[in-house]
């Protein structure tokens, strides 16, 4: 099955890889977590590692340790206040799909119908509105025959179509059990899951059917975090529920055997052994893309209204830059600046004289002084239409809300957005038409918003350069954009580079990947803590990988809270 | 040749619907052994998410409003609909509507910030209450009219009501502003749309195959036995979490328990056995702006007309756009603009009414099936109906800003009725009902199908419906 946000291989990008500054931050980290009841700790302390590790300089080590012997102290206060609110959560139609093909290898399609996503903000996962329906229930069941009916994967043993096969049926079901409902099924459970086959006519059916049951199952439509028992308040996850956290945020899907191995041995118990893992589903192509899959989110380009074909193309542009920037280990901020691009032939097209071909290969530089970056991309450029034109104030909000975790107000009392104000004409140019922004109760935000969309007016809605309104062909485009108090740029190049300098990046990034992390687009009093302690322990050349283990990295991260 | 019951153009509106629906009995002339049983009442609400006019032009201009009145009115815009769907004479127009815009008035629109007019008329319409705009999410917590009839009017039927959105995805919207939701259940919570016409099928029908085959029955039974798997799983899971969890849980667990239920009701006619339809697939335009909604809300009306016929449900809303629809326009009315956007800057009455008209063709669709459906009293099914068709907005005062000829207003709005069921007298063509409140409208529909109760704060119907 072809999945969204899918590897791609490429060639070289214009990025700089910067493995150094990751091993530099990765050490910091890993120094903090073992220095329990260190003053100025990180994350406020608290940590739960029981054994010594290397100094601050060493490279932390990517396979796990033992687990620990000691039972671990009760947090900080201050790692309390940045502990997660552990709702339950249903799984994405993008999340249940990839779990379902890893553990079962089996295809699902049209799971977008049933776990109905729709549009995120920006992250698909947020959970509001995704209530259960007869839709989710009679879909799942759909789904579940569907998937029962395929083959199974290669398992430990062979599932007999023409006789039964107890041991191997119970293999088979435990093991698929574990990876679906992202823990060991108890033997009561197990037998119950058997039960269900027993008038079947071959191992292969009675598999079957115990697969349709755990793909209805709650846990595996759900995500939830309960602890050790049943209680209200802060308390510790389990091994497995942090893995599930850690997978779910790192691949977008359940933890592999792997990993519950890991999380039953112990291993995750501890913040240094949450890193030790996250390391290796790091080096992972599920979590590159994942890295894909969440960039798509972020700047919205991951439903683009193009043509099926330029879409495609449009898309595979920014994910080969995204998904050098991850390889690599590029500072995040590089994906602002980059000065080539990976492009097809259509892209090539569509772009025209702003760019050449650099060598014979996919890449091309940029020739146009005022394009760079994934905010010069057609992907990222579609953002921010009214009607079939830009729109300078929606394209403010977009940059201002997605990369710098702004937050711009409703229009005022007795403001309509959607009015055209009086006296202006289909004739009129668009700076005139948005002069009417600059005074009375609109001018407060627009003088935010509307300068930065502005700057970025020479490329219409498809990304394509132009000097003038398509509509209204006398009306010159300047591209001059303002960054309030008083900066001045033009195009995404500019815009570009302004940001990449700008401390509430970091800052905002870590916000945004709280969110995602939570699946909350409103976040509470702890999220915002636990973002804010993780952009400010970021360095400003911080990579993909180091803003994911900041947040991992954290003793909040082993422990979940209960209204 | 054996005589026909039903008109030629009857039978051949019937044998239109999109998919192999089995002969009707009407056409076979078993009507009169029917004549003597009592026929199921059935209501139908449905949405259109944009308004009736445009912020370019004058209320007096608007085409979606006929200029003449009576059972003789012209249809004008979007209405034309009607006359090319051959019911004009069987549905009522009223025009002249509003939804005050105060939180004191019955079922008043909520008052609040800039972005406050979308989302603000439909709790008004369909439940007569006022909506919170509690975080740009409409709630009431109060049922909406298909909830509220089927709990009180009509009996245990596999679906309490059907409840359908041809529009399935925002496009742009985020589900977080409540634009899909059409339905909610006698707690107040919103109860989710089909949008997917052959997960609709699926839901009703199962496989359309017939009951008396073996392994039909051998996948009720499988069926059955995966889904009370599936609950005690979940009644298990609600003792080890919190309290809001505990009731998400409890929901799923009512879905699970809803869909035991239907497919424990096993049919013992031949109305099951039906071929599904292909699936629709979404984003299915050039932009990934449009998903086929026409398609959509044919199929949707076949399968409904068909579940009322199997008597599966006896209450639907049907949704054909989100409220403050990003639907793309350039199938449903030739431009690229967005529903929304059209209504706001477009300034084509023709357009317009091209959009109006999506939607009253759809409602008329449903209307002339039902029309042409036999009834198990010898009637047809209109005759034993109520269906409604409601919008956005109006074209008239914005309160907010205190400009006319707006479309952020809840003046002039109107509505559509049509059912015959005790005199509900949808032969008066164009009626002016200035003043009288959407939900009125809706009221007058429950009405006439044996409801007693009020709708929300609304208590009385459109006396000139009324016999």
């Amino acid at each position: 099955m072809s999945l969204p946000g899918q590897v791609i291989p490429l060639t070289g990008m214009a990025v700089t890889p910067r493995r150094s500054g990751f091993r530099r931050l990765l050490a910091a980290t890993t120094f903090a977590f073992l220095s329990a009841g260190c003053d100025g700790e990180i994350f406020g302390g608290g940590t739960t590692s029981t054994t010594p590790g290397p100094g601050p300089s060493a490279p932390p080590s990517v396979t796990g340790g033992p687990g620990p012997t000691t039972t671990p102290p009760q947090p900080q206060p201050e790692v309390l206040a940045q502990v997660l609110t552990s709702g339950i959560r249903r799984l994405t139609a993008a999340e249940f799909t990839l779990s379902v093909r890893n553990a079962a290898g089996v295809t699902l399609t049209g799971a977008d119908q049933v776990l109905i996503d729709g549009v995120g903000n920006p992250f698909e996962n947020a959970s509001a509105n995704k209530a259960p329906s007869a839709t989710l229930v009679a879909g799942l069941l759909d789904l579940a025959e569907t998937a029962a009916a395929q083959p199974p994967p290669a398992l430990s043993c062979t599932l007999s179509t023409t006789a039964r096969d107890p041991a191997c049926e119970r293999t088979s079901i435990s093991a698929v059990a574990r990876r679906l409902l992202r823990r060991t099924a108890t033997a009561a459970e197990v037998q119950e899951l058997l039960a269900l086959g027993s008038n079947a006519r071959s191992a292969r059916e009675a598999y079957g059917l115990a697969l349709e049951a755990l793909l209805v199952h709650p846990e595996t439509v759900y995500r939830l975090e309960v602890g050790a028992g049943a209680v209200a308040g802060d308390f510790a996850l389990t091994g497995e529920e942090v893995a599930s956290r850690l997978s779910f945020l790192f691949t977008g899907a359940g933890p592999s055997d792997a990993l519950l191995d890991a999380a039953e041995r112990g291993e995750l118990a501890t913040s240094d052994g949450v890193l030790a893992q996250a390391r290796v589903l790091l080096a992972s192509a599920e979590a590159q893309n994942q890295a894909l899959r969440y960039h798509a989110q972020l700047l919205s380009y991951g439903h683009l209204p193009f043509e099926a074909s330029l879409a495609a193309s449009a898309r595979r542009e920014t994910d080969a830059l995204v998904l050098s920037a991850v390889k690599d280990q590029a500072p995040l901020r590089s994906l602002l600046t980059a000065s080539t691009t990976v492009l097809d032939p259509a892209m090539a097209t569509l772009y025209g004289a702003d760019v050449a071909a650099d060598g014979s290969g996919p890449t091309y530089r940029y020739r146009n002084p005022l394009r760079a970056g994934i905010l010069g991309h057609a992907s990222v450029l579609s953002n921010g239409k009214k009607g079939d034109d830009t729109s300078p104030t929606q394209r403010g909000i977009f940059v201002l809300k997605r990369l710098l975790c702004e937050e711009i107000g409703a229009p005022p009392p007795g403001v309509d957005p959607d009015k055209v104000p009086a006296g202006i004409t289909a004739q009129s140019c668009k700076t005139e038409r948005y002069r009417a922004h600059a005074s009375g109760s609109c001018a407060g935000c627009h003088a935010r918003v509307d300068g930065i969309g502005f700057g970025l007016e020479n490329f219409d809605t498809s990304g394509r350069y132009r000097t003038a309104e398509a509509a209204n062909p006398a009306c010159t485009i300047t591209g001059d954009g303002t960054i309030p108090p008083g900066t001045t740029f033009r195009g995404p190049k500019g815009l570009g580079a302004f940001i990449a300098e700008d401390p509430r990046y970091g800052a905002c990034m870590a916000t945004q990947l709280v969110r995602f992390a939570t699946g909350r687009a409103a976040l509470d009093e702890n999220d915002r803590l636990l973002a804010s302690n993780v952009g400010h322990h970021l360095s400003k050349d911080f990579t993909w990988n180091e803003l994911l283990l900041g947040l991992v990295a954290s003793p909040a991260f082993l422990r979940g809270h209960t209204p | 040749m054996k005589r026909l019951p039903l008109s030629r153009r009857t039978l051949i509106k019937a044998a239109g619907l999109a998919f192999g629906l089995p002969p009707l009995e009407a056409m076979l002339g078993a009507t009169s052994a029917r004549a003597a049983t009592p026929a199921p009442k059935r209501l139908v609400t449905l949405w259109g998410g944009v308004s009736i006019g445009c912020d370019q032009s004058t209320v007096a201009a608007n085409v979606n409003i006929p200029a003449t009145v009576g059972p003789n009115y012209t249809p004008t815009g979007g209405l034309k609909e009607l006359t090319l769907q051959g019911v004009q004479k069987d549905v009522a127009v009223l025009s002249g509507l509003s939804i005050p815009y105060d939180t004191t008035s019955p079922a008043g629109r909520f008052v609040t910030d800039g972005d406050g007019f979308h989302g603000s008329t439909m709790l008004p319409s369909l439940a007569g209450v006022k909506g919170t705009n509690s975080g740009n999410y409409n709630t009431s917590g109060k049922p909406s009219a298909d909830q509220l009839f089927a709990s009180t009017v009509t009996t245990a039927t596999k679906f309490k009501s059907l409840v359908m959105s041809a529009q399935p995805q925002g496009y742009g919207m985020p589900l977080d502003a409540g634009r899909h939701f059409c339905s909610w259940n006698l707690q107040g919570q919103n109860v989710a749309a089909f949008s997917q016409p052959q997960t609709l099928f699926t839901a009703l029908f199962g496989t359309g195959a017939a009951t008396t085959d073996p392994a039909a029955e051998a996948l009720r039974t499988r069926r059955k036995s995966i889904l009370d798997y599936a609950a005690g799983q979940t009644s298990r899971l609600m003792s080890k979490v919190g309290t809001s969890d505990q009731k998400l849980l409890q929901q799923h667990l009512d879905e699970i328990r809803s869909l035991e239920q239907r497919i424990a009701m096993i049919d013992t006619s031949a109305c099951a056995q039906i071929s599904p339809p292909a699936a629709v697939p979404t984003s299915a335009d050039s932009k990934g702006q449009e998903s086929n909604e026409e398609l959509r809300a044919s199929l949707m009306t076949d399968l409904l007309v068909h579940a009322f016929k199997c008597d599966y449900s006896r209450a639907a809303s049907f949704m054909l756009t989100w409220m403050q629809c990003f639907m793309g326009g350039q199938r449903v009315a030739g431009d690229g603009l967005d529903l929304h956007q059209m209504g706001h800057n477009l300034g084509d009455w023709t357009r317009i009414g091209a959009v109006v008209g999506f939607h009253v063709r759809h409602f008329a669709r449903l209307v002339s099936a039902l029309k042409a459906t036999p009834d198990v009293d010898g009637k047809t099914m209109l005759d034993n109906s109520a269906v409604v068709l409601l919008f956005d907005a109006g074209h008239g005062l914005d309160h907010f800003t205190g400009k006319q000829n707006q479309t952020h207003s809840s003046d002039n709005m109107i509505a559509l009725i049509a059912g015959k069921s005790n005199g509900l007298r949808t032969d008066k063509g164009h009626v002016v009902a200035t003043g009288r409140h959407p939900g009125q409208v809706t009221l007058s529909a429950m009405r006439s199908l044996g409801f007693t109760g009020a709708l929300g704060e609304l208590t009385s119907p459109v006396a000139e419906l009324m016999v």
